[in-house]
C-alpha cells in the first residue's frame, strides 16, 4: 500500500491562514493572496456583537447632547472608549408588530423583517449584504460565532418556528449557524499541513475533480425536481461555490499563536470568541463576523457575577431591576475588551478599530415586558472613516432597519430599500 | 383500497401473516376512502419537501455503509427542527458552514473506506483496461444511494479515478477521491425521491427503493438493510404483505430503537439536555442523574411505543424503571445498579405515569425553582397539541409587589392582567397540580415553609388536585391521542400535517382506538397510509 498522508484530511482543504511555524511552508505563503486584493488602508470590516433580550432601562440611558453627553450607569466598562463610539437611543425594533415576544424579534435583528407566524425563513439579512459586497476579497466571506446554541423545538411561543429564534444571519432564506466551539474555529481558519507546493497542487486538482463532479449531480438532480426543492439545492450549490473558493484562496503569512483550549465558562468561551474575531481580522481571513453572546432567552447563569439565576426567566422577568444591570453591564465590559483589542492592533496606517464598525446591540428593548422599543445600541469604531464616533444620537421615530441601512452605506453598500420597507438611512451616523 | 381502508381493515390483520392491514397503492385507481366516507376523492397525499439526512440519519448511515462508528455529525452544525421534529424537509437547510462539514467528513470516510476490502474489492492488473474501478464503484454507490445506479453515473466517477491517476496518483488514493465525491453528493446527503412530472400533483406510487429509504428512516433512522434491498431489486417491496411483513420484521428488530431515541426523546426530552439547575440549589444535579432520568423515561415509553402497553396508560401506569441512581433520588428502596430495571409503584412512592418523571419535571423547571408555567405550557403543547398563544410583546412591566409572595400568590395577581389572563388561566393550574415535585422532580409537601397546594381547574371546568388527578384528567381527553397520532404522523413523513390530511388522521386514531392503542399497530396503520406510500410534484 502507498504511503496516503498527502491525501490526509489536514492536507485536503489546508486552512487558508496557514500556520507558519514550518519553514517549509514558506513557498506556499508567498504565494500572492487574491486578484482582488486591496490595499490595507482601502480595508473596511463589519462585526455585529448581539447580547439578548435587552436592558434595565433606567440604568441604561445616556443623557445629554450629540456632543456633550454622559454614559448610562450600565455603559460605564465603556468610558475609556466614549470617544470611539455612538450611543443611540430611541430607535425602535421594526418587527415590533409581529406580535411575538422573543422570536419575531430575533428574526428581525439584522433583517428588519416582520416574521409572520409560521415563517420559516427570513430573507437576507444586513450583514450578509455587506458581506456579499465583499465576496472574494477574503477566503471566508463571513463568520457567525456564538457562545451556545438554542435547541428549542417546538419553540415556546407556539406558532412561530424554532429555527427564527437563534439564527441572526440570513443568506436568502438560509440560515447561517452560529460556530460556538473556539478550537474548532480556529481550526477552521488555520488548519495546516506539511504539504510542500507540489503536493498543495495535485491536492488541489483532485479537490477541483471533486467539486465538479458533486457539482454535476446536483446539476442533473436539479433537473428532475420540483420548484421548492430545487431552492434546497441551490442551498447545496451555494456552499459547493464556497469551497471552491476557499481551495482557490492561498495560505496567508500571518500568525495565529496558539489554538485555544476548551473553554472553561461561557466567560472564557466570549473571551476566545472575540479574540479569534480580532486574529480574522487581522490576518485577513475575513472582513464580516456576527458573534451573539447566548441567545434572547437564555437561561445561562452568571454565578461570577454573584447571580445564579437563569438569565431570560430568573433575570429579565423576575429580577428586573439591579441583577439585570449587572449582567447588563458585565456584556457591556466584554464590548470594551473587544475595542481594546480593536485598537491595540495595528492595521494599514492605523489600527483595526479605525478600519472596523462594531454594531453592538439588542433585539429588544426591555426584556421583562418584552419591549420593542428603544432599542439599546452602540456602533463603535470609524469604519474607515465613514463614522465619526464620540456622540449620541437621540432618533425618536427611526426604526433599526435606518440604523442597518445606515451602517450598510458606510460599508459601500447601498440599498434603496431594505427589510419591511425601509429606505432611508438614520439621520446623522454617517458621514456622507 | 387506500389510505384509511388500511386502517379499516387493520381489525383482521394483527397476528395473521397472511393477511394484510396495508392497501395496496400501486396501480389502485378506485378513490381513497377515509372515516367510511365511500366515494370521495382521494386526499391530497401532501408535498414532502426534499430533505437531507439529519445529523442522526448521517451518523447511522455512515456506520451501516463503511462501519464508521466516529459519529462524525457530532461536528455538524445542529440541525434546525420544526414542529418538534429535526426530519421537517423544510427547516433542514445547508449552509456553507455545514457544506465545508460535508467535505470534511467525507474526505474523512472515503479515507478509512479504501482499508475496507468488503469496498476494495479487486486489484488493478498492471494493463490499463482494468474495469477494477468500476467494480468496485458500483455496488458501493447502490448502497450510498440508496438505489439503483446508472452506468452513466459509475462512468461520471471512473473518470475521476482516471483524472486522478493521471495525476500520477496511485490506485487506492484515486479510489478514495470517487468514494469522497460520492459521499459528497446530493445522492448521498439527500433523501431524494422524484416524481415523473414534478409539475403534476396527482399521487403516484413511490418506487420500490423510495420506500425502503421511507421505511427504513423512518423506523431505524438508517439506510435500508440487505433485506429491503433484496426486496426492492425485486420491485416486490410495495406489494402490502411483504411490506407489513417487512414493518413488523423492523419493529422487532434492535434498530427499531431509534423510534425512542428519536421520535420520543424529541417529544418527550427535548429540552432534558439544555436544562440547567442552579448547582448552588441542587447540589445532587449531576450528569449521571440527568443520564439516569433520561433513562428512565426512555425505557418506560419504549414499553409503550415498542412493547404491548395500551398509550393512555402511559399516564398513570403502575410501573416505571428506575436505576439506582434515579430510585435513591425518589426514595424508593431496592434497586441497584447503572441500569434501569422495570419497578413496581405503589401509592406510597407518589409516582406513576409520565407526569411524575423526574426528567419532564426537571425540564420544565427553571434553574433555582419549578415553573408551573413551563409545566402547564408543556402538557398543553407535547400532550394536548393545544400550546397556548406566545405571550404579547409589550406588556406592561409586572408590578414591584408581584415578584414577592408565594409562586401561587405572584401567578394569581399575574392572572389579574387581562393581557394574560387567558393564557395563564390554562396553563398555571395545571403546574400547579404538579407542585408537590420539585425542580429535580422529588416529592415535597411544603415550597420555602407553606404547604403546597396543588389543587386546579381545566379551563373546561373539570377540578383536580395533585398529579394523579392531573393525569386522569389528561388520559381522559380525547385531545390526548390524537395528539400522539399527529406527532408521529408527523415524524414518519416529514412533514407536518395539512388539512387535507384531517381525514386521515382521524381515521388513524379510530383504528388505533379498535386495537387496542397499541402503537406498533399505529406505526402499521400510517406506513399503509397512501400519504406514506405515495408522493406527489407541484413542490
Amino acid at each position: 500500500m502507498t504511503t496516503r498522508h498527502r491525501f490526509h484530511r489536514r492536507s485536503f482543504l489546508a486552512g487558508v491562514g496557514t500556520l507558519i511555524a514550518l519553514p517549509m511552508l514558506e513557498a506556499t505563503i508567498r504565494t500572492t493572496r487574491s486578484a482582488h486584493a486591496d490595499e490595507p488602508d482601502a480595508r473596511r470590516r463589519f462585526m455585529t456583537f448581539h447580547f439578548p433580550t435587552g436592558v434595565n432601562r433606567e440604568a441604561w440611558r445616556a443623557s445629554g447632547t450629540e456632543s456633550s453627553w454622559t454614559l448610562g450607569r450600565s455603559q460605564a466598562p465603556l468610558a475609556a472608549h466614549k470617544n470611539d463610539i455612538c450611543v443611540i437611543k430611541s430607535v425602535d425594533d421594526s418587527g415590533d408588530h409581529s406580535g411575538s415576544a422573543h422570536t419575531g424579534k430575533a428574526a428581525t435583528f439584522l433583517t428588519a423583517q416582520n416574521a409572520a407566524p409560521g415563517t420559516l425563513a427570513m430573507g437576507t439579512s444586513a450583514d450578509q449584504l455587506i458581506a456579499m459586497s465583499l465576496a472574494g476579497k477574503t477566503p471566508f466571506r463571513s463568520l457567525e460565532l456564538g457562545t451556545s446554541i438554542l435547541r428549542e423545538n417546538p419553540n415556546h411561543e407556539a406558532g412561530w418556528d424554532p429555527v427564527l429564534k437563534d439564527h441572526l444571519s440570513w443568506s436568502s432564506g438560509t440560515p447561517l449557524p452560529k460556530e460556538i466551539n473556539p478550537s474548532a474555529l480556529f481550526d477552521r481558519l488555520f488548519a495546516a499541513g506539511p504539504l510542500g507546493p507540489e503536493a498543495a497542487a495535485t491536492r488541489r486538482t483532485l479537490q477541483r475533480s471533486v467539486i465538479d463532479a458533486v457539482r454535476s449531480d446536483a446539476t442533473s438532480l436539479k433537473r428532475r425536481l420540483g420548484k421548492n426543492d430545487n431552492a434546497k439545492i441551490d442551498e447545496y450549490l451555494t456552499g459547493v461555490r464556497e469551497l471552491e473558493l476557499r481551495i482557490n484562496a492561498t495560505a496567508s503569512s500571518c500568525n495565529p499563536g496558539a489554538r485555544p483550549g476548551p473553554p472553561a465558562d461561557v466567560r472564557d468561551r466570549v473571551k476566545q470568541m472575540l479574540d479569534l474575531s480580532v486574529l480574522a481580522f487581522r490576518c485577513d481571513l475575513t472582513r464580516v463576523i456576527t458573534f451573539g453572546y447566548e441567545h434572547t432567552v437564555t437561561e445561562q447563569a452568571h454565578p461570577w457575577l454573584g447571580i445564579n439565576d437563569g438569565f431570560h426567566i430568573g433575570i429579565t422577568h423576575n429580577k428586573p431591576g439591579e441583577p439585570y444591570v449587572t449582567v447588563n453591564t458585565w456584556i457591556v465590559s466584554q464590548l470594551a475588551y473587544l475595542l481594546d483589542q480593536l485598537k491595540a492592533t495595528p492595521d494599514g496606517s492605523g489600527t483595526l478599530l479605525d478600519s472596523t464598525i462594531v454594531y453592538f446591540a439588542s433585539e429588544m428593548g426591555e426584556g421583562s415586558s418584552h419591549s420593542g422599543l428603544d432599542l439599546p445600541i452602540v456602533v463603535c469604531g470609524r469604519g474607515g472613516g465613514r463614522i465619526t464616533p464620540g456622540r449620541l444620537l437621540d432618533r425618536p421615530g427611526q426604526g433599526n432597519g435606518n440604523v442597518l441601512i445606515a451602517l450598510m452605506q458606510a460599508m459601500g453598500v447601498s440599498v434603496s430599500s431594505f427589510g419591511d420597507g425601509f429606505t432611508t438611512a438614520l439621520p446623522g451616523l454617517v458621514n456622507t | 383500497m387506500a389510505t384509511l381502508a388500511s386502517a379499516a381493515l387493520f381489525a383482521c390483520a394483527p397476528g395473521d401473516p397472511e393477511s394484510s392491514s396495508l392497501g395496496d397503492g400501486r396501480g389502485d385507481a378506485r378513490p381513497a376512502v377515509a372515516g367510511g366516507a365511500a366515494g370521495k376523492t382521494a386526499d391530497d397525499v401532501g408535498a414532502v419537501a426534499i430533505r437531507r439526512l439529519n445529523a442522526v440519519e448521517y451518523d447511522n448511515t455512515v456506520m451501516d455503509l463503511l462501519g464508521d462508528s466516529s459519529h462524525p455529525a457530532s461536528a455538524f452544525p445542529p440541525d434546525d427542527g420544526a414542529y418538534g421534529f429535526t426530519n421537517i424537509g423544510q427547516a433542514l437547510t445547508i449552509s456553507p458552514l455545514l457544506f465545508e462539514q460535508y467535505e470534511l467528513s467525507a474526505s474523512r470516510l472515503a479515507e478509512k473506506a479504501i482499508t475496507n476490502p468488503d469496498i476494495m474489492i479487486c486489484e488493478p492488473a498492471a494493463d490499463a483496461s482494468d474495469d477494477c474501478a468500476a467494480r468496485i464503484l458500483a455496488p458501493f454507490l447502490k448502497r450510498a444511494w440508496r438505489r439503483r445506479v446508472a452506468p452513466s453515473e459509475v462512468k461520471a466517477l471512473t473518470a475521476v479515478v482516471a483524472k486522478a491517476i493521471a495525476e500520477g496518483v496511485p490506485f487506492a488514493d484515486a479510489v478514495q477521491v470517487a468514494i469522497e465525491a460520492a459521499l459528497l453528493s446530493p445522492n448521498f446527503l439527500f433523501h431524494v425521491e422524484t416524481d415523473p412530472d414534478p409539475t403534476q400533483t396527482a399521487p403516484h406510487p413511490l418506487d420500490d427503493y423510495e420506500l425502503a429509504s421511507r421505511l427504513s428512516y423512518f423506523l431505524w433512522n438508517t439506510m435500508p438493510d440487505d433485506a429491503l434491498f433484496a426486496f426492492a431489486d425485486v420491485g416486490k417491496l410495495s406489494e402490502p404483505r411483504v411490506l407489513e411483513r417487512q414493518v413488523r420484521r423492523m419493529l422487532a428488530d434492535s434498530r427499531a430503537s431509534a423510534l425512542i431515541d428519536n421520535f420520543a426523546s424529541q417529544w418527550l426530552l427535548h429540552g432534558l439536555d439544555d436544562s440547567t439547575p442552579d448547582p448552588a440549589s441542587f447540589p445532587t444535579f449531576d450528569e449521571d442523574l440527568r443520564s439516569s432520568m433520561a433513562g428512565e423515561t426512555k425505557a418506560f415509553v419504549g414499553s409503550f411505543l415498542l412493547g404491548d402497553q395500551a398509550l393512555p396508560d402511559m399516564l398513570d401506569a403502575g410501573f416505571t424503571f428506575l436505576n439506582a441512581r434515579l430510585a435513591a433520588h425518589y426514595g424508593i428502596g431496592g434497586v441497584s445498579g447503572s441500569e434501569v430495571v422495570r419497578v413496581p409503584l405503589d401509592a406510597a412512592s407518589h409516582r406513576g405515569g409520565l407526569l411524575t418523571q423526574a426528567s419532564i419535571l426537571t425540564m420544565t423547571s427553571v434553574a433555582t425553582r419549578t415553573s408551573v408555567v413551563r409545566r402547564g405550557e408543556w402538557v398543553l403543547s407535547e400532550l394536548l397539541c393545544s400550546p397556548p398563544p406566545a405571550p404579547p410583546p409589550n406588556v406592561p412591566a409586572l408590578p414591584v409587589a408581584v415578584s414577592v409572595g408565594t409562586m401561587r400568590q405572584r401567578l394569581d395577581e399575574h392572572r389579574k392582567d387581562p393581557a394574560c389572563q387567558s393564557c395563564h388561566t390554562q396553563m398555571d393550574p395545571i403546574g400547579f397540580a404538579l407542585e408537590h415535585y420539585d425542580a429535580l422532580g422529588r416529592w415535597r409537601d411544603t415550597d420555602q415553609g407553606s404547604p403546597i397546594d396543588a389543587t386546579g381547574k381545566m379551563a373546561s371546568g373539570r377540578a383536580f388536585d395533585g398529579a394523579d388527578e392531573l393525569a386522569k384528567v389528561v388520559k381522559s381527553d380525547p385531545r390526548f391521542i390524537d395528539c400522539v397520532t399527529r406527532k408521529l404522523f408527523t415524524y414518519a413523513l416529514g412533514r407536518v400535517p395539512g388539512s387535507y390530511d384531517e381525514r386521515r388522521l382521524k381515521g388513524l386514531v379510530a383504528a388505533f382506538a379498535k386495537q387496542g392503542y397499541r402503537t406498533k399497530e399505529l406505526v402499521v396503520n400510517i406506513i399503509g397510509s397512501d400519504a406514506f406510500r405515495m408522493r406527489r410534484g407541484g413542490n
